[in-house]
């Protein structure tokens, strides 16, 4: 049996009031609806309240005088907090409203809807009034908001759920644009029925004509240029789904409780939006006053950013050598603990369209040592990648394996499968794999005893990444001497100084108590795990390296390569706005210097990448054309700004080109340093990658543009290098029965 | 009783021996970097006092470049020109700005000077890390440290000091890795300072080429070694090499020749030219006489005793199998020896030494400070023979070694580098009456005048160098010789010198000048025109 809650806001009603509650428990009582009647008087100065009393003695009525603001929608919005039922129907008083149509619209509900209003037929009104009426539904309704029913009907039912998550500020006449335009953007199906309006038989109608127009028709206005509201779920919801929200009637599952502030949900806030716009408006006012003058301006401030940024990375290299902060753990400490005091530990290997190389996985896993029966390796597969999950369901998985189904939700990252996972995580200590690393065999025992060793706010212990087919193609050993250089030299320089290190996208290992009071990984965000190594800085928590490696595949595609590394920067652009959304949040921690740090490892980072063209395209005109341009271009560079120019381009690009090689010989790719050379070609592509994911950011933010694994398997010759390299054949498929 | 004292007393002595010892080994660095500062300090205060600093001419060119480039008629970098390498040009500029840092010199001094600390410290740790043994390597260091040659050139802006400097530094750190210790940072650090050394004289180029081929040498041999070796003789060469490339590049692009360091007219090829059309450039195309000049060069700068010393030690080295990396580390420390020896056969260089030099030279006293270069060689060497050697020969060479720094000191081995400045060939403008006139009767006003041919000295005079125009100020320069008047008041020309050929010597030019300027000076070699108001 249906429960309803009835909603009933009245001022002097007294000659409708009774009326309609009889037809009310004459409808539903017939249909045998449970329900209460909640009558929420405006302090109405004839006898309405008296009728309500004495009907109230017959029926289930309750009666309360109104609490705040006059109007309608705070008598509502008072009405609702009264209600015991899930489902709530408003209706006006006046009797205008036929309570015989609520089976219908109760009807309409149980077929799935999570609103049903009353259209009106309007039939007893004057020409004047159904014009406006019109008018208004389809400017105010369909035009601004794509609201095709009768928003101001005074008849709606809807699930009691929709008004404990909205958060709705009406004026006096406003309650019903907002409430449905929210419930919508909240993701509910609003459906509706015909009723014809009746004429009012008993008392004055309340509103005003022109008045409640003019009202609701700003207040329209007012919604549109708002913006849409993220809107959480309700708390029965998450119980059932997980952590999410709705945006503009999208559901997005996140699985984090993170708050969607805090995620890279958003591109930018309001605030932020307003710098960019003020930033630009100042540079094109520059522009047109002094054009030449803003140009030197610019150009310095360019050059005095690269030069700072040279400095830094001058000190990070120095730092790597001067006092590598590493941890190191030897086979004595791994030896002297016995194999019942390893903790439990979770794997998670997120996987998506990529079952070819889970033999490789599973061989990778099986060379952990590491007591297996602490092990909890988690495959996350996403509900809609089914050849995956059939595939998975042939293999022959070791009993420690996990086989977790993501369900299908929006965003489809990376991240939010991992958070997912972390929801069904058991072991004390957790790390991601992608599903083609090798790493270390002992990486699990010396992530536990880098933890003990580590300071006491170190969180994360960051194993160094590199590649097992650098040999593959000019792509992967460039990459390689690029990882060399990011893992052996930046991310040890960046350790060294407590600095914020973005974290690499695998093998960083929690203690999984941590993972979830940092509230996991921001789903939105598709460089999920740099992200994470800002955040757990500004909580005052430091990460940690640890002398162990985990070798991936380098990609050696270049269209793989450009989706790979454009999504790369895109999620440190993402990682870049997120956090300056309130630089405030780097100061608690004692940890303000960082606010530069990150400034110059995560901005500095991206900037440069959009730069560098501009720079060497200048270089270069002025070197070919110089009896053209060369006094043109000299004229923006006075002698400090030229000076300093110079030196960031001689000896910057030289450092910068010389720490690959530094990179390449720390990590002992001796093979590999005559071909660091050519990455100038390859900061090109770089540039060019950075273009992508700014399109990317503003058409698609949360895109994760998924890297091809395993093209390594392909090539004999490869796969025979990286038997060489890993000392051991990485996919067996006989290992999984298959 | 007695015996109860004795033993007192010894177990006393022993203990204080003991401690006196570990204070050494501990604080011998600092020691080391005290006594060098003094020694630096104490050497320039006596060059100050006896005008040695810019004795030489090619020190006040040195510290006059610096001073272009920040107070110059066009002040820049371009000013640091492209035949002298620019390493101590660039690291004077914080100090000539101010005038009587430039004028006396002391802004070279000071460079000079540190670099003399840093050589001393590294050489001292150079021997040590060679032979393991703290009094040996303090020998090494005494040798270097009160070499009377290396004294006074610290106290000048001449760039053999920081070149020995950095070729000391590289070296270390070179050694170090051909131990095997700390191999890629010591690798990137005699990289970095060999970059330094070739950047400072071109005697760092060969040390950059000899470090590339012994790095790479143990690949070649082996062929499993290679790619590991080859690996980091890029890594060393792209550092080491950057500044000679740049030094291309620079030459290239603002003096329109990659080879202008060469090319030029004013290049050492050019000058040694002119030697060698005179017919007195003895060693050239003889490798036999170009080795004997330089032992004869480097005898004379280092003194007998201890380059025979130094010379067995090096065999003794050489000989020995506990010795690690014996033959990277010998050559690496013989690079100076071989640079000068090939740029003597080569015709690039040319050292005119009494007693080996012909009579009838016009010159017999030049370049000898070439042979400073092998002191860090001799210094080392002696001390490892110091190091291998019984306590009572050891004893032997130290009254050797001290009966040579006296002889050094007493005036009866010539402080050789000191006369080539005071009165050979190297010796700077001596101040006559032209820069006394200067400075009597200069009023203000731009000075045109061919700061090449050194025909003032502008230190000594009372000219600012914001006035002077000269070859490096390329619009006024080339627009004042052919319309004098355009700029300058003054005009000083000597004979046969830029000024006067382009202006004196030229009739139609020569009418402009009197009609715009008025002799106001004559010598038999030198004229000066002032401006007619």
């Amino acid at each position: 049996m249906q429960s309803l809650s009835i909603i009933i806001p009245t001022w002097n009603e007294v000659g409708n009031i009774g009326h309609l509650i009889e037809r009310i428990n004459n409808t539903l009582y017939h249909k045998n609806i449970s329900y209460e009647i909640i009558v929420v008087d405006d302090h109405s100065s004839d006898k309405t309240q008296s009728v309500v009393k004495h009907f109230a003695q017959r029926f289930p009525v309750r009666l309360y005088l109104k609490q705040g603001i006059p109007g309608k929608a705070q008598s509502l919005l008072e009405g609702f907090s009264y209600a015991q039922y899930d489902l709530l129907c408003m209706i006006d008083g006046d009797l205008q409203y036929q309570p015989e149509s609520i089976p219908e619209m109760l009807d309409k509900i149980n077929r799935g809807a999570d609103v049903v209003v009353a259209n009106r037929i309007l039939s007893n009104t004057t020409f004047i009034r159904n014009f406006f009426s019109r008018s208004f539904l389809y400017i105010f309704g369909k035009i601004l908001h794509g609201l095709n029913f009768d928003i101001q009907s005074g008849l709606k039912i809807f699930k009691k759920e929709i008004i404990e998550r909205l958060h709705i500020y009406p004026s006096p006449w406003t309650f019903d644009l907002e409430f449905l335009k929210k419930s919508l953007d909240a993701g509910y199906k609003i459906d509706t029925i015909n009723m014809r309006l009746a004429k009012r038989t008993s008392g004055e109608t309340k509103i005003h004509l022109l008045k409640s127009s003019w009202e609701i028709g700003i207040n329209a206005i007012k919604m549109k240029f708002q913006g849409k509201e993220i809107i959480p779920f309700h708390r029965n919801t998450r119980k059932v789904k997980g952590n999410g929200f709705h945006y503009n009637g999208k559901e997005f599952i996140h699985y984090s409780l993170l708050k969607p502030a805090e995620t890279a949900f958003q591109r930018i806030t309001f605030q932020q939006g307003v710098y960019i716009i003020v930033t630009l408006l100042i540079l094109l006012t520059g522009l047109i006053i002094n054009w030449h003058t803003t140009i030197i301006i610019f150009i310095a401030v360019l050059t005095f950013l690269y030069f700072i940024d040279l400095l830094f990375n001058l000190y990070l290299i120095t730092r790597s050598f001067v006092k590598p902060a590493e941890i190191k753990v030897s086979i004595e400490e791994i030896q002297a603990i016995p194999d019942h005091i390893w903790p439990s530990y979770t794997v998670f290997c997120p996987l998506y369209k990529e079952w070819q190389v889970i033999p490789q996985f599973v061989n990778s896993m099986s060379k952990l040592i590491y007591p297996k029966d602490k092990l909890q390796v988690m495959l996350l597969l996403e509900a809609n990648d089914k050849e995956t999950i059939d595939q998975v369901a042939k293999f022959n998985l070791p009993s420690y394996f996990e086989v977790v189904i993501v369900p299908h939700s929006y965003p489809k990252t990376k991240p939010k499968a991992c958070n997912y996972g972390l929801t069904k995580a058991t072991g004390e200590y957790a790390v991601i794999y992608d599903a083609e690393d090798a790493p270390d065999p002992l990486q699990l025992k010396k992530s536990v005893i880098a933890f003990a060793k580590a300071r006491r706010n170190t969180i994360c212990v960051q194993a160094k990444l590199n590649f097992y087919n650098p040999q593959q193609n000019f792509l992967t050993r460039v990459f390689t001497a690029e990882y060399s250089l990011w893992f052996d030299l930046v991310l040890t320089g960046l350790q060294s100084i407590g600095a914020p290190i973005p974290l690499g996208g695998t093998s960083n290992h929690f203690r999984t108590k941590d993972l979830h009071k940092l509230k996991g990984w921001d789903s939105f965000n598709v460089t999920e795990d740099a992200d994470l190594g800002i955040r757990l800085v500004k909580e005052g928590y430091t990460t940690a390296i640890v002398d162990s490696e985990t070798l991936e595949e380098a990609n050696s595609s270049l269209m793989n390569w450009f989706a790979q590394r454009s999504r790369w920067i895109k999620g440190y652009m993402q990682t870049y706005l997120v956090h300056t959304r309130n630089l405030k949040t780097f100061l608690p921690s004692n940890k303000r210097v960082h606010l530069i740090t990150f400034q110059l490892v995560i901005g500095g980072k991206v900037l440069s990448l959009f730069i560098n063209p501009l720079m060497w395209f200048i270089t270069l005109t002025y070197f070919i054309f110089r009896p053209f341009v060369g006094d043109f271009i000299e004229s923006f560079f006075p002698a400090p700004v030229l000076y300093m120019g110079v030196f960031s381009l001689v000896v910057g690009n030289f450092l910068y080109l010389y720490y690959y090689m530094i990179g390449c010989a720390k990590h002992g790719h001796y093979d590999l340093i005559q071909y660091v050379f050519l990455v100038p070609l390859y900061w090109l592509t770089m540039s060019i990658a950075s273009w992508i994911a700014l399109y990317q950011l503003i058409v698609k933010p949360h895109h994760w543009s998924k890297t091809k694994h395993g093209l390594h398997l392909k090539l004999k010759e490869t796969s025979d290098q990286v038997k060489q390299v890993v000392k051991k054949e990485l996919a067996t498929k006989n290992m999984v029965g298959i | 009783m007695q015996s109860f004292i004795i033993t007192r007393q010894q177990t006393f002595m022993e203990s204080f021996n003991k401690k006196i010892k570990l204070f050494f080994s501990t604080n011998m660095e600092k020691m080391i970097f005290l006594l060098s500062i003094c020694a630096a300090f104490i050497a320039t205060y006596i060059s100050y006092i006896n005008h040695w600093i810019l004795a030489y001419g090619d020190a006040e060119s040195h510290i006059n470049i610096a001073k272009k480039v920040v107070n110059g008629l066009t002040p820049g970098f371009a000013q640091l020109g492209g035949i002298w390498l620019p390493m101590t040009h660039i690291l004077m500029l914080p100090f000539v700005i101010a005038d009587p840092l430039w004028r006396t010199g002391l802004a070279g001094s000071l460079i000079s000077g540190i670099f003399y600390v840093i050589a001393c410290i590294y050489i001292f740790k150079l021997t040590r890390l060679i032979t393991q043994h703290n009094f040996a390597s303090f020998i090494a260091f005494t040798i270097f440290a009160t070499n009377l040659n290396i004294l006074y050139l610290q106290s000048t802006p001449m760039t053999e000091i920081p070149l020995i400097a950095f070729f000391i530094l590289s070296s270390y750190y070179f050694v170090k890795y051909l131990h095997g210790n700390h191999v890629l940072s010591s690798l990137i650090l005699a990289g970095l300072f060999a970059f330094g050394a070739s950047l400072t004289r071109y005697d760092g180029w060969f040390l950059v080429l000899f470090e590339t081929l012994i790095v790479i040498s143990p690949g070649i041999f082996n062929r499993k070694l290679f790619v590991r070796q080859k690996g980091d003789m890029i890594l060393f060469v792209t550092l080491a090499g950057f500044g000679i490339l740049c030094w291309f590049v620079w030459g290239g692009l603002i003096l329109g020749d990659p080879l202008y360091f060469t090319d030029s007219i004013y290049s050492a090829k050019s000058q040694q030219l002119a030697w060698m059309a005179k017919g007195e450039l003895p060693a050239y195309h003889n490798l036999l006489l170009s080795i004997i000049y330089y032992v004869y060069t480097a005898l004379a700068n280092t003194g007998f005793f201890i380059f025979v010393i130094s010379l067995v030690g090096s065999i003794v080295f050489l000989a020995s199998n506990s010795a690690k990396a014996r033959i990277g580390t010998l050559l690496v420390l013989f690079v100076p020896f071989v640079f000068n020896v090939v740029s003597l056969f080569l015709g690039q260089a040319v050292i005119f030494i009494p007693g080996l030099t012909p009579q009838h030279f016009d010159y017999h006293l030049f370049n000898v400070r070439y042979g400073v270069m092998i002191i860090p060689f001799m210094a080392v060497f002696f001390g490892y023979l110091v190091a291998r050697v019984h306590k009572s020969l050891k004893l032997v060479l130290i009254m050797l070694l001290i009966l040579q720094t006296a002889l050094f000191f007493m005036g009866d081995t010539p402080v050789i580098t000191l006369a080539d400045g005071t009165h050979g060939l190297s010796a700077n403008k001596v101040p006559t009456n032209v820069e006394q006139f200067i400075n009597e009767h200069y009023d203000g006003g731009f000075v045109l005048i061919d700061d090449y041919a050194r025909t003032i000295s502008i230190t000594q005079s009372t000219i600012p160098m914001q006035k002077v125009i000269y070859v490096g100020n390329k619009p006024y320069w080339d627009e004042s010789l052919k319309h004098p008047e355009k700029y300058a008041t003054w005009i000083v020309m000597q004979k046969n010198d830029a000024v006067w050929s382009a202006i004196y010597n030229n009739s139609k030019i020569q009418g402009d000048l009197y009609k715009y300027f008025k002799k106001v000076y004559t010598s038999q070699d030198i004229l000066i025109f002032k401006r007619i108001n």
